[in-house]
């Protein structure tokens, strides 16, 4: 496929490196030349200098025969403008923008997202808000991703030193009749191992778990780790992705409290967040935390605009007491230390804008797409399709590539996890976690043919 | 703003060590393999003629280029993706030793040529450069002719972008393969993927190739000279099948033809892809395109006026000859057609001149490239300019657009280790012996790609008579300048050693 990229920053780089990878032809359009120099240095890319919202620019770049035009500059205004382009110029090409501002998601009635002639809206705040959210509803996990309406979840947990499973197989957590529960994969000293007999659990590991949704909550107890509903967060950082969590949590019920520098954002924030209450004052200040019950929280989410404060700020509340801490942080080469140095949770912007996009060139039946910790793991939820490769066989006899693992089906609302005697049939929705890389080879799987 | 990921997977110490290594000696085992295979097309031209000496000439090559390179190929097999600049580089000037190597190795050989001469003689091709050891060029067997000219045209688009057009397995790295071998100021895609960039120029190469062939044969040539002449044409090499080079074979038409395909390999191919993919104005409005054509255009013109007026030709011979040698010399070919050295003194300047500004930038020519020299002066220009205004924000204009500062450091740095190399070299030439005309222009020539020069190198001479350590120089200049220069003399900057 020919996929038009827009904006030379940390998200157009990885978007563009992650379709080159995967072997579309891909021109990345951008101000920055430097930038851009520096893409081609590592990316096999186009690129085409210029502002991403004038015609002759995106015209320059080949918009006009592409199949996928990616928007993600910085600006919301021009990626509009540039989905627009793409709209007058060919009707079959399918456009993503990533837009900050939620007053253009369709919050207030006036305008959505195809009145913007917009196929995919990328919103990394909202998608970071859903993440953090479905944390904050699974005490105990450090990676979560849903499929299926929230029916199937996967989910990392981090094995504490006095847990009862350490010095036992990984795999025993599977084998309970009643539990929907498997282990999908262990992740030690920055790899991920697939599950085996003689694989031990040891203190440190982080499990890679796929379960139905009701049965999370027994595995996370068997791990020993103890599931304390989460009732108070504080937030630090009044950013658009404060506030989308801010919003969510509120909505859920959770009393949230939002720490936030710039007097004149508070203002906005009341207008904006009803339940929230809203602080003036430095999210990273220890009297402050103190004073609002940091020691108390059950979680503290640390959303401020640079990363390292974000790091620094949550091992500071973790210190004060509060019980799991996350940090937004998106240079992927920070994710391994900033959870060796007690961080609970990394959640990255970044990569959670990349997933929906990935799901614009997954061709037959997919449903999302869903990368976990600097895209280790790539989680594809599709329908299985009639005559497709993967149906009608037990699983055992499919010949997985080793790597990738089915890790879920839902068939008529009943979550399966599947063993090797499962057998795939029509209809159903399927959970497939695999190594990035694999991705292609398993497409070839999946498609009807 | 977060960083961008390092390229480098996490690996073990070894794979580190070895990685490079490893991956260098299995490109380098695979152009070798692939030079074996090119050599099959001149052993079929010799057994075509039943020379049974040159057949075994031939045979031999391949066989020790498939037993150097074969080993490699299948050993030291590995994930190319890996390929960083610096190694890049190291496989391009390598590379491209090795490959000279293995085809010196038929005219050794078949006992044609001395292993100096034959290195001399194989290297001028490959790099497209067309200077010659050998005065009788008519008594050579034709496969060793075939052979000859057909290193002009694989090195003149050149066999790494082959190599990257054909195999699909290096993915980022055949960018620093592409950036090491092809000439020009920045890398000139003309689709997203270097490999499909890389194959629309072979396919465009290849055009212009068939086409200059069918238009040779219909001016009478055999199929084997027009084949021959046309590798050293669309190569901008310069070697010839006949001993009087083009003008052997008495034909208005054969040059014109010949002046208007060197011309057109002398063009940037992105420009042949935009005409080709229906954009033509972007050919007329290309600042380069038009400079070289006001060049080759006003040299002429100058070149046919004191040739027709300060020697005995006729207004028809200046024309024909004029044009014909500006072209050749302004394209970096060196067919010859006419001696200039008994052209007027302003004349021979003006080619001499030739010997440096090349062809543009992403075309087969050699030596600086116009937009380099386009760019120099209009900079040197710039500085009279500001000492008039000292405060202008004036930046150089390139068809309308300013020309970044970056863009012009790196073209003075450039032109600068040009001038530099070519001083040492004409030192080091006239070491050997030579008189200040030819050392200066025969250095001059290696490095442009020309391939005649002047003094006792000039177009009704050859290089057999100059000496081993000045052919060994020489060959050196060659690469240097048709690898741009970095390439080549990188490998020997402490530098790119360095860890």
């Amino acid at each position: 496929m020919k996929i038009v990229v827009t904006g030379s920053g940390v998200l157009g780089f990885y978007v563009a490196r992650k379709f080159s990878e995967e072997g579309h032809d891909v021109v990345v359009v951008g101000e920055d030349e430097d930038a851009l120099r520096r893409m081609q240095d590592v990316l096999d890319v186009g690129a085409v200098v210029g502002k991403s919202s004038t015609p002759s620019v995106l015209l320059d770049a080949g918009l006009a025969t592409a199949d996928v035009l990616v928007a993600v500059a910085g600006s919301d205004e021009a990626n509009i403008v540039a989905c627009l382009i793409a709209e007058t110029l060919s009707t079959r090409i399918v456009r993503a923008a990533r837009l900050h501002d939620p007053a253009y998601l369709g919050a207030t009635g006036i305008i959505d997202k195809s009145s913007l002639s917009i196929d995919l809206l990328i919103s990394p705040e909202e998608e970071v808000a859903r993440t953090v959210v479905a944390l904050a509803g699974t005490p105990g996990a450090s990676d979560i991703l849903e499929f299926a309406d929230g029916r199937v979840k996967a989910v990392g947990v981090e094995v504490d030193a006095g847990s009862p499973m350490i010095g036992k197989p990984v795999t025993g957590l599977s084998r309970r009749p009643n539990e929907k529960v498997i282990v999908a994969g262990v992740y030690r000293g920055e790899v991920v191992s697939a599950p085996s007999d003689d694989l031990l659990v040891e203190a440190g590991d982080t499990l890679f778990l796929v379960a139905a949704h009701d049965s999370v909550r027994r595995a996370m107890t068997r791990l020993g780790k103890r599931w304390a509903r989460t009732r108070r967060v504080i937030i630090s950082g009044g950013g658009w992705e404060g506030v989308a969590i801010a919003r969510r949590l509120s909505a859920a019920g959770v009393r949230t409290k939002i720490v936030e520098r710039d007097a004149a954002r508070c203002e906005e924030l009341t207008k904006t967040l009803g339940d929230t209450l809203v602080l003036h004052g430095d999210g990273m200040d220890q009297a402050l935390l103190e004073d609002e019950g940091v020691a108390r929280a059950d979680m503290f989410v640390a959303a401020l605009g640079d990363e390292t404060d974000n790091v620094f700020t949550a091992l500071l509340a973790k210190r004060l007491g509060a019980r799991r801490v996350v940090a937004l942080v998106d240079t992927p080469a920070y994710v391994p230390f900033a959870s060796a140095i007690g961080v609970d949770i990394v959640v990255s912007p970044l990569l959670s804008a990349l997933s929906p996009i990935l799901q614009l060139t997954r061709r037959g039946g997919v449903l999302a797409v869903r990368t976990l910790r600097e895209e280790l793991v790539e989680g594809i939820e599709f329908v299985a399709a009639t005559g497709a490769g993967i149906v009608g066989l037990p699983l055992a006899l499919l010949h997985m590539p080793h790597g990738s693992l089915i890790g879920a089906i839902v068939r008529d609302d009943e979550v399966i996890i599947p063993d090797s005697a499962t057998v795939i049939q029509e209809g159903d929705r399927v959970v497939l976690f695999a190594r990035p890389a694999l991705v292609p080879r398993l497409q070839r799987l999946l498609a009807a043919d | 703003m977060p960083a961008l990921p390092s390229r480098r997977e996490t690996a073990g110490a070894t794979a580190v060590l070895l990685g490079p290594v490893r991956r260098i000696g299995f490109l380098l085992s695979s152009l070798v393999l692939g030079a074996a295979g090119t050599l099959a097309i001149p052993l079929a031209v010799a057994a075509y003629y039943g020379e049974s000496a040159v057949v075994e000439a031939f045979t031999s090559a391949i066989l020790i280029a498939v037993a150097v390179g074969a080993p490699g190929v299948f050993l030291l097999r590995t994930d190319l993706r890996g390929l960083t600049r610096r190694e890049g580089f190291a496989v391009v000037a390598l590379g491209w030793a090795l490959v000279c190597f293995v085809g010196t190795l038929p005219f050794a050989f078949a006992g044609v040529l001395g292993p100096v001469d034959a290195w001399f003689e194989c290297v001028s091709g490959f790099t497209g450069t067309g200077s010659s050891v050998i005065a009788d060029i008519e008594s050579l067997p034709k496969g060793i002719l075939f052979w000859r000219s057909f290193t002009h045209w694989l090195g003149g688009m050149g066999f790494v972008v082959l190599y990257i057009a054909l195999f699909p397995l290096l993915g980022v790295g055949a960018m620093q393969l592409y950036r090491a071998e092809v000439p020009g100021l920045e890398v000139d895609r003309l689709r997203p993927r270097i490999r499909s960039t890389a194959r629309v120029l072979w396919l465009i190469y290849l055009g212009l190739s068939a086409v200059l062939t069918v238009l040779l044969l219909l001016g009478g040539m055999s199929l084997f000279d027009a084949v021959c002449q046309m590798f050293a044409a669309i190569g901008t090499g310069g070697f010839s099948t006949k001993n009087d080079s083009i003008a052997g074979f008495h034909s208005a038409y054969i040059e014109w033809v010949m002046v208007v395909f060197m011309w057109l390999a002398a063009t940037n191919f992105s420009l042949h892809w935009a005409v080709l993919t229906g954009r033509p104005g972007r050919l007329l409005k290309n600042p380069e395109w038009r400079f070289h054509g006001a060049v080759l255009a006003g040299f002429s013109l100058v070149v046919v006026l004191l040739v027709w007026g300060k020697t005995d030709a006729s207004l028809g011979e200046a024309v024909r000859g004029g044009v014909f040698e500006v072209v050749s010399m302004g394209t970096t070919t060196g067919f010859a057609t006419a001696d200039y050295e008994l052209w007027p003194p302003l004349a021979q300047y003006l080619i001499f001149l030739l010997l440096f500004m090349g062809g543009s930038a992403g075309s087969t020519a050699g030596a600086m490239k116009v937009i380099r020299v386009q760019l120099f002066a209009k900079q040197a220009l710039r500085g009279l300019f500001r000492t008039v205004h000292p405060q202008a924000v004036a930046p150089p204009r390139l068809g309308g657009r300013p020309v970044t500062a970056e863009m012009l450091r790196s073209v003075f740095s450039f032109i600068s280790l040009y001038l530099l190399t070519w001083l040492v070299g004409t030192a080091l030439m006239s070491l050997t012996g030579m008189d200040f005309p030819t050392s200066s222009s025969s250095v001059a020539t290696a490095m442009g790609g020309v391939g005649p020069g002047l003094g006792d190198i000039g177009p009704t001479e050859n290089f057999a008579w100059v000496s081993p350590a000045g052919k060994g120089i020489l060959t050196f200049c060659m690469f240097a300048g048709r690898l741009e220069l970095y390439t080549v003399l990188l490998l020997f900057a402490p530098a790119f050693w360095r860890r």
